[in-house]
């Protein structure tokens, strides 16, 4: 018989015969591939939107120069003049605004308002063009260029150039005026033209703005300063050639550096985003291989029976082992038929859900535009079929072999075959040593600032699970079957029989098993991690949280935005009534080693006094000329411990520190390094903006109400400034919403986890209940009621998932110690205080066990139907 | 003087960086106003106007006169290398006020425009090279001090050293560096220094050159540095407001005669194809007295047409010049045609100026001579429009 | 209701599929047996022997026809109800010995018992006791696999036996087994026919097996086709 008729006969029809398990076997393998690609396609767009926009703000850029210290005095830009000969130079003010006409405080009373971001690119418009891609620009509706309306560019300071998309969605006309709030003030720009959808202007998905470099350093309050100068290099000098020799032609105080170099830095600023996507792809990808595996194995394993008939019409072993591998392949490719589309929905999902959990709604809001743009590329395509095909022709070789080598004799003794105890000692064996690798890889060094040891420990332990699991099933079967009279004893037959029926089924269960318990154990990991996290987060903010009022502007600092408090709001605070005390606090990037961290000053004296830190290493005695405190983070990830002193670039080139202390920061991941205003005035210079207050930690007198305080303040203010002033309690419970929403997170997290235990264990036991149909009918046969079976499957259901979660509670307390204790702390500085959180994983134990019930139902309906006489009648068919 | 209209053309380059527009004009009207007021930039009203003839006083007169929208120091020149290698020269600094007193603190805001264009033609194998730079003046990028003349624009400049005008420009491997020394007194042109242009009071300006300097100087070019004499001639020009509507270009010759006697002439056209009536010119004598020469006081005619391939404009490029009232009837060739001033790259703004060779007779006889020549508004739409 | 009337089927009819491809396994068959009495049905394959067993086992309901069980009206039951009645008085044995191969040969022996809610002990004593019976007293703590094919049936009838069944339903009880088990496994059902008074229906196609039953149908096409008595079967052949 040829191959075709036969894939047609005995495989196609079949696969139509039986369609609940076709399309069970095929929602499971589209499911993993939608999972797999929904995280992949979140990675990669988060990515690349935030590459594009750092890349195409670059332009084209060759090479950029900047302080050693980050921003620099306008000043030295006349020092360039040398740098001329390689090419042009355009200088650059790169700033963040908030759109709005309003009131952003009607919303600060119940937390912080998520406003829209542009992205302002300062530019001399005179030298600018050959750097960057505005490739068209409109000034006027008719002509195609009018240089007096260009010019208006010029004129006056709060002219601005906004894209088309901006305008459109904005309802827009160029000549209205718009309100952007640089900071906390809120001022109206003049449109003066239209950037076409290219270029820069694809930035933010539109969100992109272009100011004179006059206007810009105005609005975001940087007289004086610029923030780099792009070089264009002439077509005869090679960037990487000519950048030593630019650097040694640089004045002192400004480095020279490939573009590339900003966007290197700025990615760890959405690090912490991809930690959370990173989390939930392994967890994907575990999970979707998982589904992949089992729904092809248990598809073809029930095909057992087939395989006796096709020997009997001649097929061979090849012929069988073939047959099934095409079933597999066919399978596959109708999951990812239905998995790509739905990885493209659950993506946008991911990416949108996870936005909410990051520090800055810059990276918000690039997630949310990139969620907007997911797209498959052909690599994606490829890159699933090249992971799902094979693992699906993996899953059923085994299935399929054994079906082609199947002998009559045993198919009528049936298997019972049990796993010996020698194959459990030895896979516990090896479980345990997995886990006692996984332990010694905690002890391991960052290897290029990447815990990567770490990483590999987290597998070693997962494997480590998986070679348990078998040891776990066996020992809860014989518990469960030893105590079922005391357990339940009305249902102790069916308990026993659910026991011994998993036990005849070890080897294939514990794969099953193994797999579920893995992605529950991912979900426990990162339940305790988020938990722990949460519970030492609160008791810092509790500490740190000393003055009754806090003000910042409405345009929150953050890694790529500075926004400061204008003088009149520092005086209107200052000069209240029942304002005692203030401290102000000002924050910003500084490029350190090869990447950027924080540099904050702040009225260090009153800071300790109020006791606004909690100090990790020795309280500081004194604080000298030359001392600084530096946060966990920056000395945990730069290995400064107090006592040693670092090298940090200053305006006047670089200068030597002395870490005098060690504090707790679990405001920003980043390294911060915080230097009393005067040390700061020092070696920064008197007209440094970070002098200016960036926010303001604010005493009152202990009988001041605070909320009358703080409309006084908003009163006196009026409505052109836009600030925050919130209470300690507020800015507690922000935060805590923050952590809620990354809870949210988890929860997906959870219910994704849920869903697939689930799922793996009615496809598990649908499968096992085709092999098994004789002897379900056979139960019935002697005298087992419809509702007994359905009891025994459905008890099955719940124990897979009982010990698929067990197996996931102990791997995952194991994984999230090791997430904790080796990861978090390599990669973000971070300590944490490990923490279970009972309720969540009592929770979860229901939830799974719940859910596995559930799932378990629709298998024991199709069992309690199997036909009592098949077993006995095909003996005379 | 009519030059100002190169540097106002240079203002365009902020419209369209001269890459091929793409044509969604129309797709993007709705973004636009309904009715686009073509109002002014700035307001004149800002500005000093040029309405009656200054009290000049030298040498601070050279410098900058920020009252002023509008003002340029505009050399020209011819050179001769001991080898007997010529080229001729062009460095002109523009200042145009666009905000009189910005409302921001910032140094780079942008009080006023600095343009300035450099170009060399070198007679020995007819090659024009030419470049344009447009600045703010920023942290001393470009500028025109106001005490001590001295203007610059980027490493371009000019400054008053004594007597001399000191000139430096460099671009890519082109080099100048120039003394000019004045071998006759400046001259006022128009009425004592005041050069009307058109029909409404204020559309004038300060105007004065120096016709004849003696130039000496180095200039490096194809990698080889020259020592080289010549002869220049430099325009100082401020105003605030000079074009009205009608008025499409103009042909503005510079002349040195081998007689000692100099000649500035320029006919502004209009769109309909005559002479405006403020077309005018001058004539300095040896000893540097000066006659001005009104519209009806000289006559020139086109010769020759040269069609650029770069920009398909065509420019008449030799001339008949006659002044009847001094005897003079002057040929007027260009030293070669291929000089003209393409900007395709950056603003899209192109005319002709270039070294040109004289010949003819004056009542005393024959004479030669060498000079610069500047024709505008042959290529691309009319320029009066900009100055509304 | 007399002893002849225990196992009692009336006009039974079984039909299976529908329209053309229609079978009629059984056509109006009628059949009594008494208790304690041991009754073999023969017929080639196909001839409706099996079916007209599994609707005497309460395994199976009848199209058409009544049925009655010692006295139980057997073909209004339902499916939960016929399996109550199987478990408590209906033992079976197979050709192939359909044990449970997870559980141990006492584990199934007992398992009809523990679901009829017999407690653990007495499920546990009664199936020690029927496992003797059947001579495998030494095997109860061994898997299915792990025997020959002839103590798989004598534990099958074991299984049988532990419910202390009014009827035991035997197909093709010996057509896995060599001659010799054969034999053994028709010896005790025999005995245990004679001993107990349990009433035995067996289906066969062997004439030596059904030289055991003292009763004999022939059934062809789902009739019955002729009966021979127990005087016929034990004369000479």
């Amino acid at each position: 018989m040829s191959f075709p008729r036969l894939f047609n006969q005995f495989v196609l029809r079949a696969l139509l015969r039986e369609k609940t398990r076709t399309t069970i076997a095929a929602l499971g393998v589209g499911l993993g591939v939608a999972v797999m690609i929904a995280i992949r396609l979140a990675n990669v767009s988060v990515t690349e939107t935030f590459r594009a926009a750092v890349d195409s703000v670059g332009g084209n850029t060759s090479l950029r120069i900047r302080g050693a210290a980050g921003r620099f005095d306008e000043q030295l830009f006349a020092a360039l003049d040398p740098i001329r000969s390689y090419g042009h130079l355009s200088p650059v003010i790169e700033a963040y605004a908030m759109v709005g006409d309003g009131d952003f405080r009607s919303d600060t009373i119940d937390g912080f308002p998520r406003g829209e971001l542009l992205h302002v690119l300062g530019v001399d418009v005179l030298l600018d063009f050959p750097l960057r891609d505005y490739e068209v620009l409109r000034v006027g509706a008719t002509e195609k260029q009018s240089a007096r309306e260009a010019l208006r560019l010029l004129d006056g300071s709060r002219s601005i150039i906004l894209t088309e998309k901006f305008l459109r969605r904005h309802e827009l006309r160029v000549g209205d005026e718009v309100p952007l709030t640089f900071g906390s003030l809120t001022q109206a720009f003049t449109i003066r033209g239209v950037l076409l959808d290219r270029g820069p202007a694809q930035t933010l998905d539109g969100n992109f703005a272009l100011m004179d470099i006059a206007a810009a350093q105005l609005a975001s309050n940087r007289l004086g300063f610029l923030d780099h100068v792009d070089v264009l290099l002439r077509p005869e000098f090679s960037t990487e050639d000519i950048l030593a020799d630019i650097q040694l032609a640089l004045p002192k105080g400004l480095v020279a550096e490939l573009p590339d170099a900003t966007s290197g830095r700025a990615d760890t600023m959405i690090a912490a985003f991809q930690f959370n996507l990173s989390a939930l792809s392994a967890v994907a990808l575990i999970v979707g291989l998982f589904l992949i595996y089992n729904a092809v194995a248990m598809s073809v394993a029930a095909r057992r029976a087939e395989i006796g008939m096709l020997q009997a019409v001649g097929a061979g072993r090849r012929m069988v082992l073939s047959l099934f591998l095409t079933e597999a392949v066919f399978m596959a490719v109708v999951g990812i038929a239905v998995g790509l589309p739905a990885g493209r929905l659950l993506g946008s999902a991911a990416v949108t859900a996870t936005a909410q959990t990051v520090e800055t709604f810059y990276i918000a809001a690039i997630a949310e535009s990139s969620a907007s743009s997911l797209h498959l590329t052909l690599t994606d395509i490829l890159a699933v079929v090249c992971i799902v095909v094979p693992l699906a022709l993996m899953a059923a070789l085994v299935p399929a072999w054994e079906a082609a080598t199947v002998q009559p004799v045993d198919a009528v003794r049936g298997s019972g075959k049990r796993l010996s105890p020698r194959a459990l000692a030895r896979a516990a064996m090896a479980g345990l040593l997995s886990l006692g690798l996984g332990w010694l890889l905690t002890f391991g060094k960052p290897i290029g600032g990447v815990p990567i040891l770490g990483f590999l420990a987290e597998i070693a332990l997962m494997l480590g699970g998986a070679l348990l699991t078998p040891l776990a099933l066996r020992l809860v079967c014989a518990g469960v079957r030893s105590v079922s009279h005391h357990l339940l004893p009305a249902r102790r037959t069916e308990i026993r029989l659910a026991a011994s029926n998993m036990e005849g089924e070890l080897p294939r269960l514990s794969v099953s098993v193994a797999a579920l318990g893995i992605s529950l154990s991912m979900m426990v990991a990162i339940a305790v991690m988020v938990g722990s996290f949460r519970e030492t987060v609160v008791y810092w903010l509790d500490s740190a949280l000393s003055a009754d009022l806090s003000i910042k502007p409405v345009m929150q600092t953050s890694a790529v935005s500075e926004a400061r408090l204008s003088r009149r709001t520092f005086d209107v605070v200052a000069n209240d009534t029942d304002v005692v005390d203030t401290i102000w606090f000002g924050a910003r990037q500084l490029p350190y080693q090869n990447r950027n961290i924080r540099l904050a000053t702040t009225e260090l004296e009153k800071t300790l006094e109020r006791a606004r830190l909690i100090f990790k290493a020795p309280p500081i005695e004194k604080i000298t000329d030359d001392s600084v405190v530096v946060s966990e983070s920056f000395s945990l990830l730069f290995d400064s411990p107090a006592g040693t002193s670092i090298e940090l670039p200053t305006s006047k080139g670089s200068s030597s520190f002395q870490i005098a202390g060690v504090y707790y920061d679990y405001a920003s991941n980043q390294g911060t390094i915080l230097m009393d205003a005067a040390v700061f005035r020092q070696h920064y210079g008197e007209k440094d903006p970070l002098l200016t207050a960036q926010t303001l930690a604010v005493y009152l007198r202990p009988e001041a109400d605070i909320e009358q305080v703080r409309s006084r303040i908003l009163g006196q203010l009026g409505p052109d400034e836009q600030i925050y002033c919130v209470t300690s309690r507020e800015v507690r419970a922000e935060a805590l919403k923050i952590f809620e929403s990354t809870f949210a997170v988890t929860y997906a997290l959870q219910f994704i986890a849920i869903l697939v235990a689930g799922m793996g264990v009615a496809s598990t036991l649908i499968t096992l209940i085709y092999k098994r149909q004789k002897d379900i009918g056979l139960l019935s046969l002697i005298g087992a009621t419809g509702k007994q079976v359905r009891r025994v499957i459905v008890i099955e259901a719940v124990l897979l998932g009982g010990v698929s979660q067990l197996v996931g509670i102990f791997i995952g307390i194991l994984l999230a110690m090791v997430l904790i204790f080796v990861i978090n702390v390599q990669s973000f500085g971070w300590t944490i205080q490990f923490l279970l959180p009972v309720q969540f994983i009592i929770q979860s134990t229901l939830l799974v066990l719940i859910a596995s019930g559930l799932f378990g139902l629709y298998p024991a309906i199709r069992a309690a139907g199997v036909d009592a006489l098949q077993t006995v009648r095909e003996e005379h068919a | 003087m009519l030059r100002t209209t190169i540097f106002s053309l240079s203002l365009l380059l902020l419209g369209g960086c001269g890459r091929e527009p793409v044509d969604t004009s129309d797709a993007l009207t709705d973004l636009f106003p309904i009715h686009a007021s073509p109002a002014a930039m700035t307001s004149h009203d800002d500005w000093t106007a040029a309405l009656s003839p200054r009290a000049f006083a030298f040498p601070g007169d050279h410098a900058s006169h920020e009252d002023y929208r509008i003002e340029w120091w505009y050399y020209t020149g011819n050179l001769e290398a001991d080898d007997g290698s010529r080229f001729g020269y062009q460095l002109t600094f523009f200042r145009t006020g666009l905000n009189k007193e910005p409302n921001n603190p910032s140094k780079w805001a942008v009080r006023d425009l600095y343009t300035a264009h450099f170009a060399i033609s070198d007679l020995r194998g007819d090659q024009h090279y030419c470049f344009q730079r447009n600045s703010r003046s920023g942290i001393g990028r470009a500028g025109a001090e106001v005490q001590n003349y001295a203007v610059w624009n980027g490493d371009w400049k000019a400054w008053l050293d004594g007597e001399n005008h000191r000139l430096q420009a460099g671009e890519s491997e082109l080099r100048i560096d120039l003394t000019l020394s004045p071998e006759k007194p400046l001259v006022l042109h128009g009425e004592r220094g005041l050069s009307q242009k058109g029909a409404m009071a204020g559309n004038a300006s300060h105007y004065y050159s120096f016709t004849r300097l003696m130039t000496e100087g180095t200039i490096r070019i194809g990698g080889k540095n020259f020592k080289i004499k010549g002869r220049s001639w430099m325009d100082h020009e401020f105003s605030t407001s000079f074009l009205e509507p009608g008025q499409l270009g103009w042909d503005w010759l510079s002349i040195q005669l081998d007689n000692g006697i100099d000649l500035m002439l320029y006919r502004m056209r209009r769109d309909d194809g005559t002479t405006d009536p403020f077309s005018s010119g001058s004539l300095v004598r040896k000893d540097g007295q000066v006659k001005h020469l009104s519209v009806t006081d000289f006559r020139i005619t086109p010769l020759r047409d040269w069609t650029s391939s770069a920009t398909d404009a065509t420019y008449p490029l030799d001339w008949k010049v006659e002044i009847p009232g001094l005897g003079y009837q002057l040929v007027i060739t260009s030293a070669f045609d291929e000089q003209e001033m393409t900007t395709n790259d950056t603003t899209g703004i192109n005319y002709w100026e270039g070294a040109i060779e004289i010949a003819g007779s004056s009542a005393e006889g024959s004479v030669t001579g060498r000079g610069y020549m500047e024709l505008t508004g042959y290529a691309g739409q009319g320029l009066g429009a900009l100055f509304e | 209701m007399s002893d002849s009337d225990f196992l009692h089927a009336e006009n039974v009819t079984k039909l299976y599929g529908a329209d053309t491809a229609r079978h009629e396994a059984l056509r109006g068959i009628s059949f009594a047996a008494e208790r304690g009495e041991f009754v073999a049905i023969r017929g080639p394959s196909g001839c409706g022997k099996s079916t007209l067993l599994h609707i005497l086992g309460a395994m199976d309901s009848p199209t058409d026809g009544n049925v009655w069980l010692n006295g139980r009206r057997l073909d209004t039951l339902g499916l939960d109800e016929l399996a109550i009645v199987r478990r408590r008085y209906v033992g079976f044995i197979f050709q192939s010995f359909n044990l449970l191969p997870t559980l141990t040969v006492q584990e199934n022996v007992s398992l009809p018992l523990l679901l009829d809610g017999v407690a653990d002990r007495e499920a546990s004593e009664r199936s020690i006791s029927a496992l003797a019976d059947v001579g495998l007293q030494s095997r109860t703590q061994h898997l299915p696999s792990e025997l020959s094919g002839g103590e798989m049936q004598r534990a099958a009838i074991a299984r049988a036996l532990a419910i202390d069944p009014d009827l035991v339903i035997a197909d093709e009880p010996t057509g896995s087994l060599d001659s010799a088990n054969g034999l053994r496994v028709l010896e005790l059902l025999a005995n245990l026919n004679a001993t107990r008074n349990i009433t035995v229906v067996m289906a066969t196609h062997s004439a030596d097996a059904a030289a055991f039953a003292k009763r004999v149908l022939h059934v062809k096409d789902g009739q019955i086709e002729k009966e021979e008595g127990a005087d016929v079967l034990s004369s000479p052949v």
